[in-house]
């Protein structure tokens, strides 16, 4: 998938895919690439940036754990995280209804009268 | 918790390679070792490399291989830095800011109320000396730009945090909230170089006419609420990992790596 068409939808991907339950940013990287069959591979440069915004936003709150004796940033949704998803899928989803209506070859076409044949 | 033994095992030999790497990237993102934000990205990426690492080794990749891959794919330390520097630069540059606008809006009203506490002006509109006038006027002008470039760069770098974003709407405020946090840095002192020659030519024309005490410790005061400055400016003016950025680093700092697969 081209990065081009994924740019504007990153956090909402993010937020999908803490929607489950608090994880740790390798876990979301994997967790898209698990639900995208590998085509969303997130970048470290893309990623952690993109959290350290979601996080400022007060979408996501991260907080500190220690795991197998290091330490480790963990994220879960808040109360306006779960809003801005709901309000991110139900824009994609009128997206993809309207532009995926648009672009599907159109049956029974007829062109208006006095076009060239 | 007790850790599995390999578990222990194979992050003992990430290690090294692991270190070694966020090292560099740790002196291309912060000047100061000891910036919290900084070491706290790195620690994420350490428990993200060594995680990757884990998952390769329990696959069954050879651990040395795994880290490998693991370095290489967050890519050269510098394009690390540079997508990462602008968010680490976002909490000083609201601290700088903030510290701004309230020095700006304290010194002003302070040094208002120095000056109407003080003795009257010894001479009406129309005999008030050249000099007066130009230093007056020009610090009111000045004093005012200085206030309102600096509630430009609190609402461009506070502003768009507040709200779901595109990234690079969010990274334009910052250069320009920076633009701004400087504008307002200039306006300061050439504010100060006013009211310094204001008060440099009231006391040369009529010395009598100034509160001497006061004016003495509210100038000790301002020039003592310096430092509230320095912290977050020395936090921005981190190292420049190469060519000529600015203080926030790189200037494209949109989503980077929305790759595809990565044909392992």
């Amino acid at each position: 998938m081209r990065a081009e068409a994924l740019k504007g939808h990153l956090d909402g991907l993010l937020l999908a895919a803490l929607e489950q339950g608090p994880a740790h940013g390798f876990a979301v990287m994997a967790e898209l690439r698990r639900r995208t069959g590998g085509t969303v591979d997130l970048e470290s440069g893309t990623l952690y940036p993109a959290l350290r915004r979601l996080e400022e936003g007060g979408m996501i709150a991260g907080t500190w754990t220690t795991v197998a004796g290091r330490r480790r940033r963990e994220y879960q949704l808040t109360d306006r995280g779960r809003r801005a998803l709901s309000d991110e899928r139900g824009v994609w989803r009128e997206f993809v209804a309207t532009i995926g209506a648009a672009m599907e070859p159109s049956e029974g076409f007829q062109a208006p009268p006095g076009s060239p044949a | 918790m007790t850790r599995p033994e390999s578990e222990g095992r194979v992050e003992a030999q990430a290690q090294g390679a692991i270190d070694g790497y966020l090292t560099r990237l740790g002196g291309l993102l912060s000047r100061r070792p000891a910036d919290p934000a900084a070491v706290d990205l790195l620690d994420e990426l350490r428990d993200h490399l060594l995680c990757q690492v884990e998952q390769e080794v329990a696959g069954g990749a050879e651990a040395d291989a795994a880290t490998k891959r693991a370095v290489a794919e967050c890519g050269p330390a510098d394009g690390l830095a540079s997508a990462l520097r602008t968010e680490l630069a976002r909490p000083h540059l609201r601290r700088l800011s903030v510290a701004l606008l309230l020095l700006g809006v304290t010194a002003g009203a302070t040094w208002t109320g120095v000056l109407l506490a003080g003795p009257a002006e010894p001479w009406t509109e129309r005999t008030e000396p050249g000099p007066i006038v130009f230093f007056d006027a020009g610090g009111e002008l000045a004093g005012t730009a200085t206030l309102l470039a600096a509630v430009l760069g609190v609402l461009l770098v506070v502003g768009p945090g507040r709200f779901p974003t595109v990234a690079g709407l969010r990274a334009g405020c910052q250069r320009w909230s920076v633009r701004a946090c400087w504008l307002s840095l200039a306006l300061g002192l050439a504010t100060a170089a006013q009211l310094a020659g204001y008060l440099l030519v009231r006391a040369l024309i009529a010395p009598n006419s100034l509160a001497w005490p006061a004016v003495i410790a509210i100038a000790v005061l301002t020039m003592a609420a310096a430092p509230v400055l320095l912290g977050p400016l020395r936090g921005l003016t981190g190292p420049r990992a190469s060519g000529p950025r600015g203080l926030t680093g790189p200037r494209a700092s949109g989503p980077r790596g929305l790759t595809g697969p990565r044909g392992r």
